[in-house]
């Protein structure tokens, strides 16, 4: 392996993400001083007593991240095989990558959250949240520090995840051929609204081992943010491998 | 400092895109590869270059293997029809990201061919026309300096004008700084004086790979009035011919006479009207 191309296409691909992090943080700044000035001058012309929020900063960067898995991954493949890279080059480039942004991502959006709760602190009308806040507010009243380091770890793979999650569905759309990707954009849809759904009823009814297993990976999910780490860390190494094994390894690159 | 493509298959569901395929290219040489259309052409410049994997063989690059192997790969660059750069990037953008990965890119050279070719350096590549699309490729491909550059249909939507300019620099840039070039093409014509070597593919199948010389030497062409030319040919075998008015030349298989009658010419076979007639040999022994 070419150490140095590798890292040449790491830089590349984490350059040009960049710029989507740094129109996100611009508008979710935008978004902030919108939601401040709008309430400031509601409090100062009496209209009433206003008080904005931002949920889940963290989750919607992830958002972010999963968009930038599915717009760049093929471009990535394209413009690197125009340039003598392997795709294996590629691929490892893309799992370096997806730590990285991911990385960023959080930092940014922790650096959001600080600002937005420190504005809010003197305005009084604000206040920014992470998912990790919400979904354990028990670490956070009991030990805030070691709260946020587990929380920001568990958004950090989930970004990641949620990034390779992204590749994968844009791949499986690339080698799809064109029924095949009516018909998944058809049923997934409807496995979503309908299938899960009535699974979860039939299995309520009909099958309580399974439902019992399902309320405890919940119960188990719930208790620890590195609980929710590790299954986002599994969902991780599975895209991966299947991104690799199944629709990249030997993907005509065209 | 070679590539070997040895015995090298690949198959599109049932269509056999390429059977068997084996040849080497020697360095600083230039080589035409010429084929019909569906003959499998593109199919072995993407094998070679690693963007499309073999069912079977192996291509060696300087002695390695071009299987997810960048030292091997960054020596080849292949020119193709298909554009392979993001849609949002631009000329200028996608000289600066080839400069990234090939630290030998020459962008100064790019910037100054893009000139001469009037190119837009600030437009997206994927709003250029056929030709500026064309022209945006090969300045990219004449500035990469890699010790293999492959060139599939590198003419495509250029005018006349554009691909004399194109030849010229590619001479050029060959005389400054040698490398092993292989053009794939239709419009033989053109590119033939500039070949050394001849690859011909059919099917999937390599039916001729020799030295031009050694390629055109089997026959010549005879032109003059149309009777002249019709009398002297009587006994020969035609490989082909046209005429013009009063005026005939024929493609001839053989050695050429030493005297030639009076009022005739005789020059030497040109590849195109090789390629022609070994096609329809090929044809003919089909059928």
């Amino acid at each position: 392996m070419n150490n140095s191309q590798l890292l040449t296409a790491v830089k590349y691909t984490y350059k040009r993400k960049l710029t989507t992090l740094l129109v996100m943080s611009v508008v979710l700044v935008a978004l902030m001083a919108y939601v401040i000035i709008a309430g400031s001058l509601a409090s100062q012309h009496g209209v009433h007593e206003s008080h904005g929020s931002i949920g889940a900063l963290d989750f919607i960067m992830m958002m972010g991240i999963f968009v930038l898995g599915i717009v760049t991954v093929r471009d990535d493949y394209r413009i690197f095989a125009q340039n003598g890279l392997s795709r294996r080059t590629t691929f490892r480039a893309h799992i370096v990558t997806g730590i990285l942004v991911s990385l960023t991502f959080m930092a940014a959006a922790y650096l959001l959250f600080l600002l937005g709760n420190a504005i809010g602190a003197v305005t009084n009308n604000f206040s920014v949240t992470m998912l990790y806040e919400m979904m354990y507010p028990q670490y956070m009243v009991s030990s805030p520090v070691a709260g946020t380091v587990l929380g920001l770890m568990m958004a950090l793979c989930w970004g990641a995840a949620i990034h390779y999650l992204g590749m994968f569905c844009s791949l499986l759309f690339y080698r799809l051929p064109r029924g095949w990707r009516i018909a998944v954009a058809i049923s997934i849809p409807c496995l979503l609204f309908f299938g899960i759904p009535m699974l979860s009823m039939v299995c309520l009814f009909n099958l309580p081992i399974l439902y019992d297993f399902s309320y405890k990976l919940i119960l188990w999910l719930a208790a620890s943010p590195l609980n929710m780490a590790l299954v986002a860390v599994v969902i991780a190494l599975l895209t991966e491998a299947i991104n690799w094994f199944g629709l990249v390894r030997k993907v005509y690159i065209k | 400092m070679t590539i070997e493509v040895k015995n090298i298959s690949k198959n599109f569901k049932k269509t056999c895109a390429l059977n068997g395929v084996s040849f080497s290219l020697e360095p600083n040489k230039i080589y035409g590869l010429l084929g019909n259309n569906g003959a499998g052409k593109t199919t072995l410049l993407n094998i070679i270059t690693g963007r499309l994997l073999a069912d079977s063989g192996t291509v060696e690059i300087d002695g390695e293997s071009n299987l997810n192997n960048d030292n091997a790969l960054s020596k080849c660059f292949l020119l193709s029809a298909d554009n392979l750069y993001p849609s949002d990037m631009k000329v200028s953008g996608a000289y600066e990201a080839t400069k990234l990965f090939q630290p030998q890119f020459n962008e100064q050279y790019a910037r100054e061919l893009a000139k001469r070719f009037e190119l837009p350096l600030n437009r997206k590549i994927t709003a250029l026309s056929t030709g500026y699309a064309s022209i945006f490729r090969l300045t990219v491909a004449l500035s990469v300096g890699t010790p293999y550059l492959l060139l599939d249909e590198p003419v495509l939507g250029l005018d006349a004008q554009h691909r004399d300019l194109f030849y010229k620099l590619l001479i050029e840039k060959y005389a400054e700084n040698p490398c092993t070039i292989v053009i794939s093409t239709h419009l033989i014509g053109e590119v033939a004086n500039l070949l050394e070597q001849t690859i011909i593919i059919r099917d999937g199948r390599i039916i001729q790979n020799l030295p031009n010389e050694q390629m055109l030497s089997g026959g010549y062409t005879v032109s003059g009035p149309a009777v002249a030319v019709g009398q002297f040919v009587a006994d020969k075998k035609i490989i082909s011919q046209s005429g013009l008015g009063g005026l005939l030349t024929v493609c001839v298989q053989g050695t050429p006479p030493e005297r030639v009658p009076a009022g005739l010419e005789l020059s030497r076979l040109n590849l195109q009207d090789y390629f022609i007639q070994l096609m329809n040999k090929e044809d003919g022994q089909n059928e």
